[in-house]
Order: structure tokens, then C-alpha cells, then sequence
């Protein structure tokens, strides 16, 4: 190792800085070595939890796997079961359950109930801001067993669901169960809603707050109203917290069906809620009669995860986010 | 919101202004008192016998006396809580907290190191296996969910094509139907979000720390638990408080990975059960779900400040 180093750059290589030298070969090799260590547990469970799952994912969708014949070693047909889900009769309906659903619920809760709530809750003084975004986080805190237990009460048929009891003719309910007769797409997505909206709330409430005092008030004596001041300078400044929610959210919700499960199981009758990631999942788990066609649901998981990814790459593109990934590497290094 | 300012300038008197100021706190409020109204159904509801239940909606309770019924009650929570037989859900609460409290310190002891490393350690190839990890925040877990519980239960074997041979993959692990897969899979799934989060916050520690540390002769591994550690606190809560209430809410994994094993399963499965067998045991479910629900409140309220504060100061930038 060079003996001449003065302190600055010994510091800057130690830690991994760039600087004008970057550090000599050994210190290089060093500093693998005890990365590769720090980093280790991580990458091995990342390997067994994503890399190889992936590709068995895509192996198993060629298999024909399934609690009818538990194949073992799994045996290939080709692209059978792609086949087979193209064809299926319900497929056009499941697809436009699953686009319906995820934009309904993006744009109406997870972005614009979201912004709302944290446009109301910054407004207002800080104290019962903060203790009304609390109280917003409630349903994201409630096992999802009790959140959607206590929809269902809500929706029952009469006499004991209290919406049937306030609003008798609202919702074409007339007393019957509402999440399973009068209008089951309601329920679904506000119960989605209500706690996608949270998240986005949290994150957009920390990024006005992060906004300079000064920039407000200049524009306040400038005579600008509230309106403007949001729409002038608020919603620019937190443009990217903005895409990172639609981003985000977006793929959360195109995979999400742990509420719908427990809600309608896709019901009522052929496929009405039914979303395609609840498809996946009822295939490969849950199939009545007992039947777990764990290839066919991967088929569903692989087509899904391959849009997924798609759309991710997208929004990426559109929003040109590596932009926002640069910045922080460059302040940080 | 919006009329309130912009009423402010116009020449009206300043009660009728003070008055539209309110207006935003108090539709907060109404609301705030819709949001709870269902809960407290739940509540009024657990303490009412199951014949209760069956003849009238929870807001009737206050008739209950009259009718001949026991009202408040705690006949349901003993019943819950007690044997198999009735509800079986002291056994789940045992699960899910060994569930929630392992799969909380793995993730955050595997993630730490990591994101160090990624913060503050140059190595080859530190950038593209960043962005690797980070990308599989988009990745959904029904990626991993099928092949995981065949690799828990069976194993995977398969027949190579072409040379007509068979491999094993991965070995039987017999691990289906066991907690240790439950606690695998979220610490799995875990991971990039948790060291998403950690890392922003280590790397943004001030850098003058790590020098002078590096000077006074410390490696890596010393830097990590003498400084590191101690000053990530905040966002290790954050984190914890995160996971554990994700883990002891979570149905689907617990419910995939450990099915039918009926001594295994969690708090949340076992009360979800409640609702099916025909209705047997339906007038305990509001009482359970009271009972699971008590935990990630206290947790959360409890520490609800290092949790808000935690999330948003390492997430947001720019």
C-alpha cells in the first residue's frame, strides 16, 4: 500500500469516496472482500426468494403440475396452458375487471383521495393534522381479516348491516346483502381504497411539509389564492413523490387481491370482482373441488409479473426516474 | 380549504371568517367519527350473546336487557380465547407472535449490513446490485408464492428435456405447514423494502463521522456496530414497528404456507375460520377480531412517532 497518502485521501479511500485516487488495489480487493461479507445473508435470501422462484415460475408454467397427478419430476407440455388461458371464456372479463379496478382505484384513492387528505391535513393546525392522518392509518394497521369483517357488517342484508338501515334505497340495495348483491364493485374498491389512500397521504404529507415557508408566502403577497399556490407551486414541488405513488401503487394494486379474497372471493356469481391476481391465486390454491392446478396458476402469475414488469418499465421510461435515482447517489458519495 | 383564504380577503366580518376557517377541521372530524363508528359496531357487538347477534343490528343493543339477553357480556372473548373446540385462538396469538417477532429481527439484522455495505463500502459492481435489489420492490410476491410452497413441500425434480434426466433442484425441505416457513418467506420478502429504507437513511448519515472513524483505525465491521447501529435507531424502529405489524396482520402467507396445519396457524387465519364452518361459531368472530386487532394498535400508538418520523425521513427526497 502507498505510504505516502495524506489524510484526506486516505479517508476518502477508506470509505469507499470517490476522490482523486481511488484507493489502491489492495484496499479495492479489501473492501470486496468485507462487502461480499456484509452483503452475503442478503443476496442468498434475495437468490432464494426471488431470482430462483422467478425462474421455477416460468419452468412450472410449462409443466403440467397439479393436485391431480403431483408430477414429480414435473413434466413439460409446452405452451399448453398459455393456450389454455387465452382461451379461457372468462379471460376478456377478468381483464377488464383487473384494468377497472386498478385505475378506478388509483386515480379516485391511492393519488386522488391521497392528495387530498394531505392538502386538507397540512392546511389545518398542525396537532389535529397530524392526529387525523393517525386516524387515516387506522384500516392499513387492522388485520385485513378484521377490516374487511367489519365492511361486510356494514354491508350485511337487513336488519343488521347499519347501511342497509341509514340509506335503505341508496346503492340499489333495498335491504339485500351490499357487497354481495347491490353493488359489489363499491366495496371493493373503497375498501382498497380507503387504505391505498394512506400510504400516499404519509408520503405526500412529508414532501409538502418539505417545502420551503418563503416560496409560499412570496406567492401569498403576490396575491396568489390557495388554488394557485397548489396548483403553481405545491403539485410541481412534489412531482416526484406524485409519480413514485402512481408507480408504485399501480403495481401494488395490479398484484393485490388479499382483500377481494376475503371480501367477495371474486364473486358474486361468474367472475364479477374477480381480478386477475386472485385468478393466479385461486387456480394454483384455491380451486373448488379441491383441485390445485399450481402450473395453470403460475401461467396466471407469469403473464401477470410479465405486465407488471412491462409497466414498470414504462413509467420508468415516462417519468424518466432514473433522474430521481441519480440525484441522491451524487449527494450522498 | 380553498374558500377560506380566499373568503379571508374579502370584506366580511371575522366570525363569519373564523367560522369557514373551522369548516376543514370539522368535516376532518365528522369524518374521524364515521371512521370509528364501524369499530365501535364491532366492539358493541363482542359483548352481545350470539341470540342477540342473530335478532337485531348492533345500534339495538340497548334493547337487549328487555329482550331477555345478556348485554354487555364476556361470555364470547372466554370462548375465543379457550379450547380448540370453541375458537382456538389463544394457540394463534402464540403463533403469530413467534411469527411476527422473528420475522421482524432477521430482516432488519440481514438488511442492515447490507445497506451499509451499499452505503458506505466501494466495491465492484455496488451500483448494479443496488438497483437489482431495489427493482425487486416491483416484483410481486405471487412470483415466489407457487414455487416456494412446492419447494417447501416437495421439493422441485424435473426432467431435463433433451439428455432425459432428472435433477433435483431443490431438495425436500419439509418444511410446509411449519412457522419456520412462514418466518422465511417475510424475511424474504422483506428484504428490499427494508433495505430500500435503511439505506437511505445510512447513506445519509454526515460523512465526517466515517472519517474520523476510519483514521482512529476502525474497519467496517466496528464502524457498523459502534456507529451505525446506534445511530440508525430511528429508523430500526421504524422498521420494526413496520414489519411487525405487516407480520402479525398478515393472512395470505400464513394461510398459503401453512394451510391446513391447524396448531400452526396465526391469530388472523384462525379467526377468518371462525366465519366459515356454517356459521357455528360466526357470533365469536367479532369478539376475535377485537382481540387480534388490540395488539398492532397498542404497538403502533405506542410508538407512533418513531414510526411517521422514521418512514418519511429516509423516503422522500427531491
Amino acid at each position: 500500500m502507498a505510504q505516502s497518502l495524506d489524510k484526506d485521501t486516505l479517508a476518502r479511500a477508506a470509505i469507499g469516496a470517490p476522490g482523486p485516487q481511488r484507493g489502491t488495489l489492495g484496499r479495492r480487493v479489501r473492501n470486496t472482500f468485507t462487502a461480499y461479507g456484509f452483503l452475503g445473508p442478503a443476496m442468498g435470501l434475495v437468490l432464494f426468494f426471488f431470482v430462483i422462484p422467478g425462474i421455477l415460475l416460468v419452468v412450472l408454467s410449462l409443466t403440467d403440475l397439479s393436485s391431480a397427478n403431483f408430477s414429480d419430476p414435473w413434466t413439460f407440455i409446452g405452451l399448453d396452458n398459455f393456450e389454455r388461458l387465452f382461451a379461457d371464456p372468462f379471460f376478456p372479463k377478468i381483464l377488464r375487471n383487473t384494468v377497472f379496478y386498478v385505475f378506478t382505484t388509483l386515480i379516485f384513492f391511492n393519488l386522488g383521495l391521497a392528495l387530498v387528505l394531505a392538502l386538507v391535513t397540512t392546511n389545518i393546525p398542525r396537532r389535529s393534522g397530524f392526529f387525523f392522518r393517525l386516524i387515516w392509518l387506522l384500516p392499513r394497521l387492522t388485520p385485513s381479516v378484521v377490516y374487511i369483517l367489519m365492511w361486510k357488517r356494514i354491508g350485511q342484508a337487513d336488519p343488521f348491516g347499519i347501511y342497509n338501515q341509514l340509506f335503505p334505497e341508496f346503492l340499489g340495495a333495498s335491504g339485500g346483502n351490499l357487497f354481495l348483491g347491490g353493488s359489489p364493485w363499491t366495496f371493493v374498491i373503497l375498501t382498497n381504497g380507503f387504505v391505498g389512500a394512506s400510504f400516499g397521504m404519509i408520503i405526500f404529507t412529508s414532501a409538502l411539509e418539505s417545502i420551503p415557508k418563503d416560496l409560499i408566502t412570496a406567492a401569498k403577497v403576490d396575491g396568489a389564492n390557495v388554488w394557485r399556490i397548489i396548483r403553481d407551486i405545491k403539485l410541481p414541488m412534489i412531482k416526484w413523490p406524485l409519480l413514485f405513488i402512481a408507480t408504485y401503487q399501480t403495481l401494488s394494486l395490479l398484484t393485490s387481491f388479499e382483500y377481494i379474497l376475503l371480501l367477495t372471493e371474486g364473486g358474486p356469481g361468474l367472475f364479477t370482482t374477480e381480478v386477475w391476481a386472485l385468478t393466479a391465486y385461486k387456480r394454483a390454491f384455491a380451486s373448488y373441488f379441491g383441485n390445485s392446478q399450481w402450473a395453470f396458476g403460475a401461467t396466471w402469475a407469469i403473464v401477470l409479473v410479465t405486465v407488471a414488469l412491462l409497466l414498470a418499465v414504462i413509467y420508468v421510461k415516462l417519468f424518466k426516474f432514473n433522474e430521481l435515482i441519480e440525484e441522491p447517489r451524487i449527494e450522498n458519495l | 380549504m380553498t374558500a377560506t383564504t380566499t373568503a379571508g380577503r374579502r370584506p366580511l366580518g371575522p366570525r363569519i371568517y373564523g367560522f369557514l376557517r373551522s369548516i376543514p377541521t370539522w368535516v376532518l372530524w365528522i369524518l374521524v367519527v364515521l371512521w370509528t363508528i364501524p369499530t365501535f359496531g364491532l366492539l358493541v357487538n363482542s359483548l352481545r350473546t350470539r341470540d342477540a347477534q342473530r335478532t337485531s343490528g348492533w345500534w339495538l343493543a340497548w334493547q337487549d336487557g328487555a329482550n331477555g339477553f345478556d348485554f354487555p357480556t364476556l361470555q364470547n372473548y372466554e370462548a375465543v380465547l379457550g379450547a380448540e373446540a370453541t375458537g382456538g385462538l389463544a394457540n394463534g396469538l402464540l403463533n403469530s407472535a413467534s411469527i411476527a417477532i422473528v420475522a421482524t429481527i432477521i430482516p432488519i439484522a440481514i438488511a442492515a449490513f447490507a445497506a451499509y455495505a451499499f452505503a458506505w463500502i466501494d466495491f465492484r459492481g455496488r451500483e448494479w446490485l443496488f438497483i437489482g435489489t431495489i427493482a425487486l420492490l416491483a416484483v410481486p410476491t405471487q412470483v415466489s408464492l407457487i414455487p416456494l410452497l412446492q419447494a417447501y413441500s416437495s421439493g422441485v425434480r424435473m426432467t431435463i428435456p433433451i439428455i432425459e434426466k432428472t435433477v433435483t433442484i431443490i431438495p425436500d425441505m419439509g418444511l410446509a405447514g411449519t412457522i419456520p416457513a412462514v418466518w422465511l418467506t417475510h424475511t424474504g420478502f422483506a428484504l428490499p423494502f427494508a433495505i430500500f429504507l435503511l439505506h437511505n437513511y445510512i447513506a445519509g448519515l454526515p460523512k465526517d463521522l466515517f472519517e474520523s472513524a476510519r483514521i482512529d483505525g476502525a474497519d467496517h465491521f466496528k464502524i457498523f456496530w459502534k456507529l451505525v447501529v446506534p445511530l440508525s435507531i430511528p429508523v430500526l424502529a421504524a422498521f420494526a414497528i413496520f414489519q411487525f405489524l405487516w407480520t402479525w396482520n398478515d393472512y395470505l402467507i400464513a394461510l398459503t404456507m401453512i394451510g391446513g396445519n391447524r396448531v400452526a396457524l396465526p391469530a388472523t387465519v384462525v379467526v377468518a375460520s371462525l366465519a366459515g364452518e356454517f356459521g357455528l361459531r360466526e357470533h365469536l368472530l367479532t369478539a376475535g377480531a377485537f382481540v387480534i386487532t388490540v395488539v398492532p394498535l397498542v404497538v403502533f400508538f405506542a410508538l407512533q412517532r418513531f414510526f411517521v418520523r422514521g418512514i418519511t425521513a429516509g423516503s422522500v427526497k427531491g
